[in-house]
C-alpha cells in the first residue's frame, strides 16, 4: 500500500498539473486515492514557517510519497512516471524523451510565467492587495523565497498594459507551437499519438487562459490547438483534477474579471 | 555516432553542456556562434533551435535543445560515468534542484552579465531602431531586453535582486553539502546539478562577485574549489571562455568591492 499526499490548492495551476498526472496514473480521487493537505493561498499559508520546512520555495504543490517529500511540479510528474510506469507519459526512446523535456522547459519558462500575469492582473492583485499600502506590499514581497521581482513589477494594482500584452504574446506563441506540433506529428496530442506529461503540464495553463476569457488568442485561427484543448478537457483525468471549485472563476466568483472586463475598465 | 555542438565560448548554458561532454569523455565537433552578428537568429539556426538560443546539440543529425535537457540526454545515451542518482526519489530531488537552477540563478546571472558587459558591448553603439529590431527577432526573453533598455541597463533594484538570488543559491549549495555530507551537492555522487551550477558560479566569480559567498559559506567555497579542480572544468573553460579573458575592460571593480 502506497501513501500519496499532496500539499496543494484547488485553483493552483501547478497543483492541477500534478492532479491530472495522478489521475492519468490511476489515482484520480482526492481523499480516496491520495491525501489532500489544503494550503490556503489567500491566507498566505504557503509562507508559514511550518510549510517552508517542507517546501523552502514557499509555493504549492509539495508531494509526499510514503513519507518522503518532493517539490517542483515538473519533477513530481517525472517521478510519478518513473515509480508508476503504466501508462507511460514519456516517449520510450531517449531522443523522444529529450524532445518532450525540451517542451517541458519551454512550458516552465514561457506559458507558466506568462499565465501569472493575467491571473494576478484580472483577479488576484485586486482581490489580495487592493487595500494594502506600499510598505505592507513591499514586506509581503520580501517574505517570498522566489519571485519577489514578479511582485515588485506587479504592484498592488496588477500589471500594466505592456506586461499584459507580452503575456498574451507568450500564450499566443505557446498555442502556435501546440498547433504546429499537432500538425507536424499528426496529433491528436502534442508529441503525436501518445498522450504525454507535456499535455498534462500545459493543460491547466491554457485552461486558465480560457477561464479568464483569453480564448480569442487561439480559437479563431489555430484549429489544431482548439481541438487539442477540447481533447484534453474531455479526458477523465481532467474531470478528476478539475473537481468543482477548482477553476479560478469558481474559486473566487466575487472577484472574477475577464480579459474583456479588464480592458473595458482600464480603457485599453 | 557523431556529436556536434552549436555553442558560444562564453555562454554559461554552452559551458554546462561542455562540462557534461568532458565528464563523459566524449569528442564533439564545434560550431561557434557569434551573437553580435546574430548567428543565433538566422532562419537556418532557428530550424534547429526555434528558441534562438545556444546551445544546440546534434546527435547523428538529430537536434536537441535546452541545456538541462541535453545533459540529461547525454547521461541516458552515455551512461558511464553516471551523473544521475539511481534511486527515483533522489532523481526527483536532482530534478527539483535543476528546476530551481533554471528559475533562479540562471536568469539572475544574466542581469549583471548584461548590465556590465553584453549591453555596453553589443547595444550601446547600435541605434534604438536596431535594438528594437533585434528584440523583434528574438523568440524568447523580449521582456528581459526591454527592461534592460539599450542605454539605461537594469535598475539598481533588479541588480540587487539578482545578487540576492545568487546569494540564496550559494546558501542552498552550502546547506546541501552539509545536509548530504558532501563532497557534491547531492552527496557522494557528482551529478548534473554540480555540472550545471558550475558555470553560473564561475561567471559570478569572474565578474568579481565572489564576496557573495567567500566570507561565510565555507562548504560552498570548498565545493567551488572541487568542481574547478575537475579535469572537465579545464576542458570546458578553454582559453577566452571567461568574460574577463575577452572583455576585461568592461569589468572594472564596482564601488565598494574588490574585484578579486
Amino acid at each position: 500500500m502506497t501513501t500519496i499526499e499532496l500539499y496543494q490548492a484547488p485553483q493552483s495551476t501547478c497543483s492541477q498539473k500534478v492532479r491530472i498526472t495522478l489521475a492519468e496514473k490511476g489515482f484520480p480521487e482526492m481523499k480516496k486515492d491520495w491525501i489532500e493537505h489544503d494550503v490556503d493561498l489567500s491566507k498566505f499559508q504557503q509562507l508559514e514557517p511550518e510549510y517552508l520546512k517542507v517546501n523552502p520555495n514557499g509555493v504549492v504543490p509539495t508531494f509526499v510519497h510514503d513519507g518522503t517529500v518532493l517539490i517542483e511540479s515538473s519533477a513530481i510528474l517525472e517521478y510519478l512516471d518513473e515509480v508508476f510506469p503504466e501508462p507511460p507519459l514519456l516517449p520510450p526512446d531517449a531522443a523522444g524523451r529529450a524532445r518532450a523535456r525540451a517542451w517541458m522547459r519551454y512550458i516552465d519558462e514561457v506559458p507558466t510565467t506568462a499565465v501569472r500575469v493575467p491571473t494576478f492582473a484580472n483577479m488576484l492583485a485586486p482581490m489580495r492587495f487592493s487595500k494594502t499600502n506600499d510598505n505592507d506590499f513591499a514586506a509581503h514581497a520580501d517574505r517570498l523565497p522566489l519571485r519577489k521581482q514578479f511582485y515588485q513589477r506587479m504592484s498592488q494594482k496588477g500589471f500594466g498594459k505592456s506586461e499584459l500584452e507580452y503575456a498574451e504574446f507568450q500564450i499566443r506563441q505557446t498555442c502556435e507551437r501546440i498547433d504546429a506540433a499537432i500538425a507536424d506529428h499528426g496529433g491528436p496530442w502534442i508529441m503525436g499519438d501518445r498522450y504525454t506529461m507535456v499535455d498534462a503540464q500545459v493543460t491547466p495553463l491554457i485552461d486558465r487562459m480560457e477561464d479568464l476569457g483569453y480564448a480569442f488568442l487561439w480559437e479563431n485561427d489555430l484549429p489544431n490547438a482548439t481541438t487539442w484543448l477540447k481533447g484534453v478537457q474531455a479526458r477523465p483525468s481532467y474531470a478528476a483534477a478539475f473537481y468543482p471549485g477548482t477553476r479560478i472563476s469558481e474559486r473566487y466568483p466575487d472577484f472574477y474579471r475577464t480579459a474583456a472586463d479588464l480592458k473595458a475598465e482600464r480603457g485599453y | 555516432m557523431a556529436l556536434e555542438l552549436y555553442h558560444s565560448d562564453h555562454s554559461t548554458c554552452s559551458q554546462k553542456v561542455r562540462i557534461c561532454l568532458a565528464e563523459k569523455g566524449l569528442d564533439w565537433e564545434s560550431h561557434v556562434l557569434h551573437f553580435q552578428s546574430g548567428d543565433h537568429l538566422t532562419p537556418e539556426y532557428l530550424k534547429l533551435n526555434p528558441n534562438g538560443v545556444v546551445p544546440t546539440l546534434l546527435h547523428d543529425g538529430e537536434p536537441l535543445i535546452e541545456s538541462s535537457v541535453i545533459v540529461e540526454y547525454l547521461d541516458e545515451m552515455f551512461p558511464t560515468p553516471s551523473l544521475v542518482p539511481s534511486d527515483p526519489m533522489q532523481r526527483g530531488r536532482l530534478r527539483a534542484w535543476m528546476r530551481y537552477m533554471e528559475e533562479v540563478p540562471t536568469p539572475a546571472v544574466r542581469v549583471p552579465s548584461f548590465n556590465r558587459v553584453f549591453r555596453p558591448l553589443r547595444y550601446e553603439s547600435a541605434t534604438q531602431d536596431e535594438f528594437e529590431a533585434r528584440i523583434a527577432r528574438m523568440p524568447l526573453r523580449k521582456a528581459f531586453y526591454r527592461r534592460m533598455g539599450r542605454l539605461d541597463g537594469f535598475s539598481q533594484d533588479e541588480m540587487d535582486n539578482a545578487l540576492s538570488q545568487i546569494r540564496q543559491t550559494c546558501e542552498r549549495i552550502d546547506a546541501a553539502i552539509r545536509d548530504n555530507f558532501g563532497p557534491w551537492i547531492m552527496g557522494e555522487q557528482y551529478t548534473l546539478i554540480d555540472v550545471t551550477l558550475t558555470p553560473l558560479i564561475q561567471r559570478m566569480a569572474d565578474m568579481g562577485y565572489g564576496y557573495l559567498w567567500q566570507g561565510d559559506l565555507p562548504d560552498m567555497v570548498d565545493w567551488f574549489d572541487r568542481v574547478r579542480a575537475r579535469p572537465s572544468f579545464s576542458t570546458a573553460f578553454y582559453a577566452n571562455t571567461n568574460l574577463s579573458d575577452k572583455y576585461g575592460e568592461y569589468l572594472k571593480p564596482e564601488a565598494g568591492h574588490d574585484n578579486d
